[in-house]
């Protein structure tokens, strides 16, 4: 089964997208913090990990960058999905120069946000 | 008055900045204006100059007093003002500690320079100090010839002091040498030159030299410094060099015209370049502006009693009165905030919105979806009006495409409290409100803003005929907002200066509402003109340009 991760400080986002995700059958694991996503990122093995880039205690950028220890940076662009309600230019090139991909919030259609991360979930591997 | 020079009627002159003094601490103007307190302003002309105004275009500023005034000022910037500024922490966490040292610093060199050379150059028989004081300034301390050459018109030779190695010389020489350097001199664009033979010679100058040739009614003056070596002159020796000629040109056009009183612009941006862009002086508060409109609005642009926020605005914009400048001041604060307001709410409702998604197509809560579709419409609608608040503060240079439909959607939006208190209607066909235009939404919105927001204010107290109509008429060219209101029309005063900045009826407005719509409009290529105002109501048009080829109208 494939196992995924989000990180999102706003609980309501968090729990939808972990019922989305278990009801299409994966493994979602869940965190609000992104000091405990990162560790999370380094003990155990994810298929993809959906984060935030606006957490309480680090930024998203920072758990891409903590990951890269363990990761390359082909298997970080192929792991990781970011999401920001904030799309200025600044974020956007910075997130583009990890290759992940960005989903805007809010997400136009949720139905279709999830089937796109699902299928980068089947190709991915 | 006959001494306001001619420059002051000009229509192209506009106010540079303007504050109110206490007589108290300028003595000397007592004698211009029996009264307790002053108005000065500071006009900029379009030759790049500056005038400084005192009272109302009654008294200008006596010439002589010139230097005492400025110290003044400056010394209350540097004692007062800045003390206080030291005080504070916003002052102590600027990113460059530094600059508090060089607002010091200039605010010092400033003064002292400039008012020594015109209290030199007043007492004119003093003249031959001035490659003395130019020995002085620090920055040129590695030079050792300063010389200056004066020649007075009618003469056969012209005098030359020398100021070498801390040793003064007086010397003549002939008036076709003085011509020959004066012209070789006054050719160059800059103040530098290199090993110029001819100059050297005469001058018993070595290497490269800076130099400036002044041409007065009776007297020409050419001023050189060298170091007597071949080392070209560094850029800061360079500019240290050209600000004090250009003082010196200053105080001499003083002189020579003693109705007015023109500074240089250039010393003006010299000063905020070296202030920079996050000074900002705090009125001290027991310095009460006369201007009672919008005292906190005041305190920050026009703080007494010399405001450094108007210049560096200048600086940016390089348009000195426009109301633009309070204009952007306060949309890109507001324009900040609403951004993060955005963001911060986007997120919990998205939440919001995605829980009730789940739950909707789930079979467990079939009973209750009628009910989770009206909380999901709710929230979409939340969603909308954050969006439309946003459409407010679109950042002016994004030309974007808009529907007519989408402004009074927004608009219905932003109003909605304040509609509640009157009786309005939005009769807009549905063919208008198709239409596309072609501008820039975040002016458009604001300008209609402003209009139906000040209607309402003069609606609001009337206890009948409280309407307010907005219409839309297109033709071939414009597509225009047509705002009507029952009201007592506008006072006569108002009228006649309708679209003239600080202009208002309002206790607590500041006048800059119509003239700045006005000017929003012009620049994006349309206009705003009252059609009407009289006891039965007004009406206001705004005009906005149509991009034929996208929509076809009648």
């Amino acid at each position: 089964m494939k196992k995924i991760l989000v990180i999102e400080d706003e609980v309501l986002i968090l729990k939808s997208l972990e019922l989305i995700f278990k009801s299409k059958g994966f493994e979602v694991e869940t965190t609000t913090m992104g000091q405990t996503g990162l560790d999370m990122i380094i003990n155990q093995d994810f298929d993809l990990i959906i984060t935030d880039l606006m957490l309480n205690d680090l930024s998203g950028f920072d758990i891409l960058e903590g990951s890269l220890k363990k990761y390359s940076r082909l298997e970080v662009s192929q792991k990781f999905i970011l999401m920001s309600a904030y799309h200025s230019e600044q974020i956007l090139e910075k997130a583009e120069s990890y290759n992940c991909k960005f989903l805007r919030k809010p997400f136009e259609n949720i139905q279709k946000t999830s089937e796109e991360i699902i299928i980068k979930l089947n190709n991915g591997k | 008055m006959s001494n306001i020079p001619h420059m002051f009627h000009s229509k192209k002159l506009s106010i540079y900045s303007q504050m109110t003094i206490d007589l108290k601490n300028y003595p000397f103007l007592k004698s211009v204006k029996n009264e307790n307190q002053a108005n000065v302003k500071i006009f900029s002309s379009p030759n790049n100059k500056f005038i400084i105004n005192i009272n109302n275009n009654k008294e200008l500023l006596p010439m002589e007093k010139l230097p005492v005034f400025l110290d003044h000022l400056n010394q209350t910037i540097n004692s007062r003002q800045i003390t206080n500024l030291r005080k504070k922490e916003a002052f102590q966490n600027l990113k460059f500690p530094a600059k508090r040292k060089i607002i010091n610093n200039f605010v010092k060199n400033f003064s002292t320079t400039y008012q020594d050379i015109i209290k030199e150059l007043i007492k004119s028989e003093k003249l031959d100090d001035i490659p003395k004081k130019l020995s002085k300034l620090d920055d040129l301390k590695s030079y050792s010839s300063f010389i200056m050459l004066t020649q007075h018109k009618g003469r056969s030779n012209a005098s030359v002091s020398d100021f070498e190695n801390k040793k003064q010389k007086t010397y003549y020489l002939s008036s076709s040498s003085f011509n020959s350097i004066f012209k070789a001199i006054k050719k160059s664009k800059s103040n530098a030159f290199l090993n110029q033979k001819a100059i050297s010679e005469e001058l018993r100058i070595v290497g490269n030299f800076l130099g400036h040739a002044i041409s007065l009614n009776k007297l020409s003056i050419i001023l050189i410094v060298s170091r007597n070596d071949l080392i070209a002159p560094s850029l800061k020796e360079m500019n240290i060099f050209s600000d004090f000629v250009n003082q010196l040109d200053m105080a001499f056009s003083y002189i020579e015209n003693k109705n007015s009183l023109l500074l240089d612009t250039k010393i003006f941006l010299e000063i905020f370049k070296k202030i920079g862009y996050s000074m900002e002086i705090e009125t001290p508060e027991e310095e009460t502006l006369t201007n009672t409109q919008d005292q906190t609005y005041f305190s920050q642009t026009y703080s007494p009693p010399w405001s450094f926020l108007i210049l560096k605005y200048s600086a940016e914009e390089n348009s000195f009165l426009s109301p633009d400048i309070f204009h952007y001041h306060r949309i890109r604060l507001l324009g900040e905030l609403f951004n993060i307001l955005k963001h911060e709410l986007s997120n919990p409702i998205l939440g919001i919105n995605m829980v009730l998604d789940i739950l909707r197509n789930d079979e467990a809560f079939k009973e209750s979806k009628e009910l989770l579709d009206e909380v999901k419409l709710a929230s979409s609608r939340a969603q909308n009006i954050l969006n439309n608040m946003t459409n407010l503060f679109i950042k002016d240079q994004d030309k974007r495409e808009i529907y007519v439909k989408d402004i009074l959607d927004t608009l219905t939006a932003i109003l909605k409290s304040e509609l509640r208190l009157i009786k309005y209607s939005f009769d807009i066909s549905e063919e208008h409100q198709n239409i596309k235009l072609d501008t820039n939404i975040s002016s458009i919105i604001q300008i209609l803003f402003n209009l139906i927001y000040n209607a309402i204010h003069e609606l609001k107290n009337k206890k009948e005929s409280k309407n307010l109509y907005l219409k839309t008429q297109a033709d071939k060219s414009f597509f225009s907002f047509i705002i009507e209101d029952t009201a007592s029309g506008l006072p006569l005063n108002i009228k006649e200066n309708l679209f003239k900045p600080f202009y208002t009826n309002k206790e607590s407005g500041n006048g800059l509402g119509l003239s700045l719509s006005k000017n929003l409009a012009l620049k994006n290529g349309g206009d705003l003109v009252l059609e009407k105002s009289d006891s039965s109501g007004t009406i206001f048009k705004l005009l906005i340009p149509l991009n034929n080829e996208e929509n076809s109208c009648h």
